[in-house]
């Protein structure tokens, strides 16, 4: 496999056109969704244009497939003597060039599409300032992986010739540690088990799925409407108006009926998301793979780990699982998305994670803890208070009755419930090598970062915490900023002393 | 809350409220103000027009013109009240920043996780004759520290000194 050249310049795979024109095509639709909302304005549309408005469709969509095979044609790339190189772009040519010292990690990933027409994708990630990252949509399979070790194969050779200058001056590199252990083969680390997988899905949080079945609810009610109305002179608001003590039973069950399919939404999509989630060791380093329809391949890097992320919740905890959510350093705030998720993990798993990341044991770490003080409650509150009364003034402008004001209330109830449990959660411990910044409200979220990794702390205090001596802790991490709200300002400042005298301290770099 | 576990003794640590700061150029309050001052008269001048302007009811300019000048109010009070506030100090190890009247921010950045750092004049601020100086760190740009409102000299001391520390540590 390794006897391909690729020092010249190479398409990708054929099957790649299909998939740019696809890819681009869908993009396109998804752009102009809203011009299927034109025949609701314009009666007649299609009897008077039809023809014109097929003609001019099938002219947009074969203009489509010129400009994906221009730029199928376009896009090349080869790997020169230190480099990767990449040309690209249908008007505006552009030339990327990747130093091999600085690709930090390699994904391939694989979705539906690319799945039907058997090609995979490449992207190649680097740290740096600019976000220089590389995405080659269609390769081969089998060429995908001789391009991905060779690119690896190429970076380590960079990196031993720079350890073997560095080897003179000082000893105490992390880095040292890897050429002892290269000869390691890769190993399964961790397989998550389909019960598991159920177990995790039942756990997660039902109120994303039942909020994508309420946008698409929302979606298809708006547009029913329009149609009714249109065609029937019907006019559904009214009517339903008018009904609403006699649907109040009907409503209690579309409640009901939301609720239990978000449910099952939400179980579904974790199922199809984490399926068949892998880990394996290679080296120094973890390859996570999960998906089904979407087959995801990310790397953790142990250098490159920034903050360690553990979450559970009251169900989680019934089962025994939790869930590991891990940022590496990039050079934007880390969404949550981007962070490499390890799901339905046990407690045993867990710590021979940890353990292998960072070196010590999770079980060991002892923390001095400094928790946010009480008044933190009242910022959640106001918060909430705004959304309440922006309800309120809805409520009172349509359905002003008593069930919206029962519901309000309710709901003022839960906001009130869910800041108190959010401020008891809040708070911050630090021992010798770690920080551990806990929050939450019915889940529980840790957020463990080696204190040597951190760039920059900030005390922030808003005018009335100047007055009431509180502050807000703020701590810069390459993967995004944590806030720990309304400590004590001595203990915040202490802590700060503390953490900074480490950072200068230290002879460790934060990659 | 009790530090027992720490092989230091958090008391004794240097503490960063103890480092004499220094305060940026005095000019640079003229030029939030012009800054300012052009923003506020193109804000302002929007509702005075809809004033002359038949359609729009009267209500509305009057709104808005009563809550511009609550903002302009605020933001005038952050400015004057601020301002003395903006100070920076530097230590052994890293430098200190801190600003603002309503949110009152004091930042630490340590030398050693110093990415770069860029000496930059805005054409406003090259009439002033002032410079900015703007410290990199890894990371989202909100890492990032910006001191606005110095004069040549300093800025150019502060980076090579912020510069000569970082190479050391690099080396």
């Amino acid at each position: 496999m390794s006897n391909i050249d690729f020092s010249i310049p190479r398409l990708q795979s054929f099957n790649g056109i299909f998939l740019i024109f696809f890819t681009d095509l869908i993009k396109r639709v998804r752009q102009n969704i809203f011009i299927l909302a034109i025949p609701f304005f314009k009666k007649n549309l299609l009897q008077d244009y039809g023809t014109y408005i097929i003609i001019g469709l099938i002219l947009l969509v074969v203009l489509q497939f010129v400009f994906s095979y221009l730029s199928y044609r376009k896009f090349k790339f080869s790997i020169q003597e230190d480099a990767f190189h990449l040309d690209q772009g249908v008007i505006k040519l552009s030339h990327v060039e990747i130093p091999f010292e600085r690709i930090q990690n390699i994904n391939l990933q694989q979705n539906l599409l690319q799945r039907f027409l058997n090609v995979v994708g490449f992207e190649i990630e680097t740290a740096g300032e600019g976000t220089a990252e590389i995405k080659i949509k269609a390769l081969d399979k089998d060429f995908a992986q001789s391009l991905k070790d060779k690119l690896i194969k190429e970076k380590e050779r960079r990196d031993e010739d720079e350890l073997q200058i560095l080897d003179d001056e000082s000893a105490s590199d992390s880095k040292l540690d890897e050429p002892s252990e290269r000869n390691e083969e890769p190993s399964l680390l961790f397989k998550l088990s389909f019960n598991t997988l159920l177990k995790v899905g039942i756990s997660s949080n039902l109120f994303k799925g039942v909020g994508l079945l309420l946008a698409f609810l929302a979606y298809a009610y708006n547009f029913v409407r329009d149609f009714l109305t249109q065609i029937y002179d019907l006019n559904l608001e009214e009517d339903f108006k008018n009904r609403i003590p006699e649907t109040l039973t009907f409503i209690s069950i579309l409640i009901f009926g939301v609720i239990f399919i978000g449910f099952f939404i939400t179980v579904m999509t974790t199922v199809l998301k984490y399926y068949n989630l892998k880990i394996t060791k290679n080296q120094e380093n973890f390859e996570v793979e999960y998906g089904l329809f979407k087959r995801i391949n990310k790397v953790i890097k142990k250098v490159k780990t920034q903050i360690f992320e553990i979450r559970t919740n009251p169900i989680k905890k019934l089962f025994k699982i939790k869930s590991i959510y891990v940022s590496q350093a990039a050079s934007n705030q880390l969404s949550e998305k981007q962070k490499i998720g390890i799901v339905g993990v046990s407690k045993l798993n867990l710590d021979l994670l940890f353990r292998s990341l960072f070196n010590v044991d999770l079980s060991e770490q002892v923390y001095s803890v400094c928790k946010s003080q009480a008044r933190l409650f009242f910022r959640y509150f106001y918060q909430r208070l705004a959304i309440i009364v922006i309800l309120s003034l809805m409520a009172y402008a349509f359905y002003f009755n008593w069930v919206s004001g029962v519901g309000i209330f309710l709901l003022l109830l839960i906001f009130i419930f869910l800041s108190i449990l959010k401020v008891k959660k809040s708070s911050i411990g630090i021992n010798s090598t770690f920080i551990n910044v806990r929050s939450g409200s019915i889940e529980t979220i840790h957020k463990l970062i080696e204190i040597h990794k951190l760039q920059s702390v900030k005390l922030s205090r808003n005018i009335f915490q100047q007055y009431n001596g509180h502050a807000d802790l703020i701590l810069e991490t390459a993967s995004g900023s944590l806030n720990v709200e309304y400590l004590k300002v001595e203990e915040a400042r202490k802590i700060l002393n503390y953490l900074i005298y480490k950072v200068e301290s230290t002879n460790k770099d934060w990659i | 809350m009790n530090f027992e576990n720490l092989e230091v003794h958090i008391d004794q640590l240097p503490d960063f409220k103890s480092v004499e700061l220094n305060s940026v150029q005095k000019r640079y309050k003229k030029l939030i103000w012009i800054n300012e001052g052009l923003v506020f008269i193109l804000l302002f001048a929007l509702p005075i027009v809809a004033f002359f302007f038949e359609p729009v009811p009267i209500w509305i300019p009057i709104v808005v013109l009563a809550i511009l000048s609550f903002v302009l109010a605020l933001r005038a009070t952050e400015i004057e009240k601020g301002f003395p506030l903006r100070l920076f100090g530097i230590r052994q190890y890293d430098i200190i920043y801190q600003s603002g009247f309503f949110y009152f921010t004091e930042t630490v950045i340590p030398y050693n996780r110093i990415q770069h750092v860029e000496i930059k004049q805005g054409p406003l601020s090259r009439f002033f004759n002032l410079y900015s100086l703007r410290l990199y760190t890894a990371g989202a740009s909100s890492g990032d520290l910006i001191i606005d409102g110095l004069d040549k000299e300093t800025a150019q001391k502060l980076k090579a000194k912020v510069l000569a520390k970082t190479t050391i540590i690099d080396e």
